[in-house]
C-alpha cells in the first residue's frame, strides 16, 4: 500500500466533493422548477397577499436566485437543512429519525441477501453444469422477476393474516422479519449469480490449482491475489446495492409502512414539502457518492492496478 | 449490405448477413435453450393479451357491476364457471378483464420507455466513444453523477414537476431516465471495437466519425444491445408497474398491474385474488422477457449482466 493508495484515495475524495456540488446545483435547480410557492404553502391559501409577501421576505425567497443558492450551500455547511413546511420541524431532525428506521432494515435485508444469495451461489459454483445449478440458476431468474412489493404484500397476507405469525404494523424488531425477507428473497438472485462466477473463477484458476497441487495452504498469496480479485463484483453490487437500500426503498416501506427515508421522501413529495424534499434528495445523493467511493477504494485495495488508472 | 469481413479476431455477429445457414443455426440454438422459447411464449402471451384486449376480454374494465359484489359489498371470489371467472375487485369490476387490459399498460410503457432508452443511450455511447478522450470522459462523469440520482426519487420529483400524469408521461420519465445504464454498455463495447484493426484502419484511412459509428461500430454493438434491450424491457414493465402501486403511474382510469396490487393490498383480508392475480401476471411478463434476454445472450454468445 502506501503513497499510491494514499493519493489514489485523495484523488476519488476530490472527485466525490465536485460531484456532490453538481448534485448540489442540480438540486437547487430543480426545486426552482416546481410550480409552487413556498411562502404560500406556509400561510395557506386564505391569508392575505401582505402575509405572504412578509413570509417570502422572511424566508429570503425575493433575494436573486444565486445569493439564495449561497446561502443554501453556507447553511448546509452548518447541517441545516431548513424546516419542514408541513410539519414545522427541522429537516435534519426528520431525516435522522427515519435514517435509524431505514438503516435497520438496510441492515437486515442485506443480511438476508448475503445470506441466501451466498449460500445458494456456494452450492450452484461447486454443482456448476449440473442439474442443480442450472435449477438455481432458474429459480434465481424468477426471484429477480416477482416485483418485490408485491412478495412483500403476499407475505403481510400469508403470514400475518392467512397464518397470523407476524404483526401486522409496528416498527419492532420483529415487524423487520417480513420486510427484510421481501428484499433477502428478491435480492439474493444477483448475489447467487455474482458469487457463484466469483467462486467458479476461485476454483478453476491456475493459481489455486497450482497452490492445491503444491500442498500449500488456503491462504498462500496466490490463492490471496485470486480471491481479491473475484471480490470485486461481489463489491461493486454490494455498494450499489446498500446505497439504493440506504436511500430507502419508497416501495417496501410503503407496503409495510415502515417509516424510513423512503416514505420520508415519498411523502414530502407528495406534499411539495420543498425542504423535506431537498433535504431527502441531498441526504440520498450523498450516501450513494460516499458509497460509491468506498466502493472504488476497495477496488484499490484489492487491485493495485486500479491506483494508477 | 456489405458488413465487414468475418475474421478470427472480429467478435461474432460481423459476418455478412448473407453468409448462409447462419440465421437458421441462430433460430435452432435458440430452440435449443430451453428456456428460450419459455420466455418468448410468455411474452408472446403478453403482447397478444395487450393487442387483443379489446376482443378478448369478457367484459369492459371499468365497469362497476351492480350484481360485482355480495350484498355487504364483499367481492365475489374466482369461480370457474361463474360470470366472473377470476373474481371481481371491490368496485365490482371484473378482474380478469382487467388483468388482460392491464397488459397493455405494461407493454405500452415497457416497449416505449425502453425504445427510448435504447435509442438515446445508444446514440449516446457511439457519441462517446468515437470522441476525443475529453468528450468521452465528459459523458461518462456525467452519466456517473445521472446514475448516482437515486432512480426511484427522480422518476417521483419528475412526475411532481411535470405535473398531471397520462401513459404518455410515464413512458417519457423512464425513458429519459433510464439511459445511463445502456450508455455505459454501449460504450464499453464500442470501446474494444474501435480499437480492433479493421475498425482502426477504417479511421486511419479517414472515415468520417458518423461513417465509423454506423458501419463498424454498430452492428457489432447490436447482439448486445438487443439482450439489454430485452432485459431494459422487463425492469421498465416493473418500474411501471411500482409507480402504478404507489398512486403516481398511469391514470386511475388505466387498469395498470401495480394499481391493481395497491387495491389488493387494501382489501387482502377480503378479497385476496386481487391481490394474487395482477402479481402473478407481472412475474410472466417480466420472466418472459427475462428468459428471452439470457436466450438471446446464449446464442449471441454474449455475457449477460
Amino acid at each position: 500500500m502506501g503513497r499510491g493508495l494514499t493519493a489514489y484515495v485523495v484523488r476519488r475524495l476530490g472527485w466525490a466533493l465536485v460531484t456532490l456540488l453538481g448534485i448540489s446545483v442540480i438540486n437547487f435547480i430543480l426545486i426552482f422548477a416546481v410550480p409552487v410557492d413556498p411562502a404560500r404553502m406556509i400561510v395557506g391559501i386564505h391569508a392575505p397577499e401582505s402575509t405572504v409577501i412578509a413570509v417570502r421576505h422572511a424566508l429570503g425567497l425575493d433575494r436573486p436566485v444565486w445569493i439564495q443558492y449561497v446561502l443554501f450551500l453556507w447553511r448546509l455547511l452548518h447541517f441545516n437543512l431548513g424546516y419542514s413546511y408541513l410539519m414545522n420541524r427541522p429537516v435534519t431532525g426528520l431525516i435522522a429519525q427515519a435514517f435509524g428506521n431505514t438503516a435497520r432494515l438496510a441492515v437486515a435485508a442485506f443480511a438476508a441477501e448475503i445470506l441466501i444469495g451466498g449460500t445458494l451461489g456456494y452450492v450452484a459454483a461447486f454443482q456448476r453444469g449440473r442439474f442443480a445449478d442450472r435449477a438455481l440458476s432458474l429459480v434465481g431468474l424468477v426471484g429477480m422477476s416477482i416485483p418485490n412489493y408485491w412478495l412483500g404484500a403476499m407475505f403481510l397476507f400469508l403470514f400475518a393474516f392467512a397464518i397470523p405469525i407476524f404483526p401486522l404494523y409496528g416498527q419492532g424488531n420483529v415487524n423487520l422479519v417480513l420486510p427484510a425477507l421481501t428484499i433477502g428473497l428478491t435480492g439474493a438472485a444477483y448475489y447467487m449469480r455474482v458469487l457463484r462466477t466469483s467462486l467458479i473463477e476461485i476454483i478453476q484458476s491456475d493459481h489455486v490449482r497450482t497452490a492445491r497441487a503444491k500442498g500449500l495452504g488456503p491462504w498462500s498469496l496466490s490463492v490471496r491475489h485470486v480471491v481479491r480479485n473475484a471480490l470485486i463484483p461481489v463489491v461493486t453490487l454490494a455498494g450499489m446495492d446498500i446505497a439504493g437500500m440506504l436511500s430507502g426503498i419508497v416501495i417496501i416501506e410503503s407496503v409495510f409502512g415502515w417509516p424510513g427515508i423512503g416514505l420520508l421522501s415519498y411523502q414530502a413529495i407528495q406534499n411539495l414539502d420543498i425542504p423535506v424534499v431537498m433535504g431527502t434528495v441531498l441526504y440520498t445523493t450523498t450516501v450513494i457518492v460516499l458509497l460509491n467511493l468506498a466502493v472504488d477504494v476497495a477496488y484499490a485495495f484489492l487491485d493495485p492496478r486500479v491506483r494508477y488508472g | 449490405m456489405q458488413v465487414a469481413p468475418a475474421s478470427p479476431d472480429a467478435p461474432l455477429g460481423t459476418a455478412a448477413a448473407s453468409e448462409t445457414g447462419r440465421g437458421g443455426r441462430a433460430w435452432r440454438r435458440f430452440l435449443a435453450t430451453g428456456v428460450g422459447p419459455a420466455g418468448a411464449a410468455a411474452v408472446l402471451l403478453t403482447l397478444l393479451m395487450a393487442v387483443l384486449a379489446p376482443q378478448i376480454a369478457p367484459y369492459n374494465p371499468l365497469t362497476q357491476f351492480q350484481n360485482g359484489l355480495h350484498l355487504n359489498g364483499v367481492p365475489f371470489a374466482p369461480q370457474w364457471h361463474g360470470p366472473f371467472i377470476l373474481g371481481t375487485d371491490d368496485l365490482g369490476r371484473d378482474v380478469l378483464s382487467r388483468i388482460i387490459w392491464g397488459a397493455r399498460v405494461s407493454m405500452e410503457v415497457g416497449i416505449g420507455a425502453t425504445a427510448i432508452n435504447v435509442g438515446l443511450g445508444v446514440l449516446l455511447g457511439l457519441f462517446a466513444a468515437t470522441s476525443g478522450p475529453v468528450v468521452e470522459n465528459a459523458v461518462m462523469r456525467f452519466t456517473d453523477m445521472m446514475m448516482a440520482f437515486p432512480f426511484y426519487l427522480f422518476v417521483l420529483l419528475l412526475v411532481a414537476v411535470v405535473g398531471h400524469t397520462s401513459t404518455w408521461t410515464v413512458i417519457l420519465v423512464l425513458g429519459v431516465l433510464g439511459w445511463p445504464a445502456i450508455v455505459r454498455m454501449v460504450r464499453g463495447q464500442a470501446v474494444v471495437i474501435r480499437e480492433l484493426d479493421y475498425v482502426a484502419s477504417a479511421r486511419a484511412s479517414g472515415a468520417t466519425r458518423a461513417r465509423l459509428m454506423l458501419r463498424h461500430v454498430l452492428p457489432n454493438v447490436l447482439p448486445t444491445v438487443l439482450v439489454y434491450g430485452s432485459l431494459t424491457v422487463s425492469s421498465n414493465i416493473m418500474a411501471e408497474s411500482g409507480l402504478s402501486f404507489l398512486g403516481v403511474g398511469v391514470p386511475v382510469t388505466q387498469p395498470s398491474w401495480g394499481g391493481m396490487v395497491a387495491e389488493g393490498l387494501v382489501n387482502f383480508q377480503t378479497a385476496p385474488w386481487i391481490l394474487i392475480f395482477p402479481g402473478i401476471a407481472l412475474a410472466i411478463a417480466c420472466i418472459g422477457f427475462n428468459l428471452v434476454a439470457e436466450a438471446l445472450a446464449d446464442v449471441l454468445n454474449r455475457s449477460v449482466g
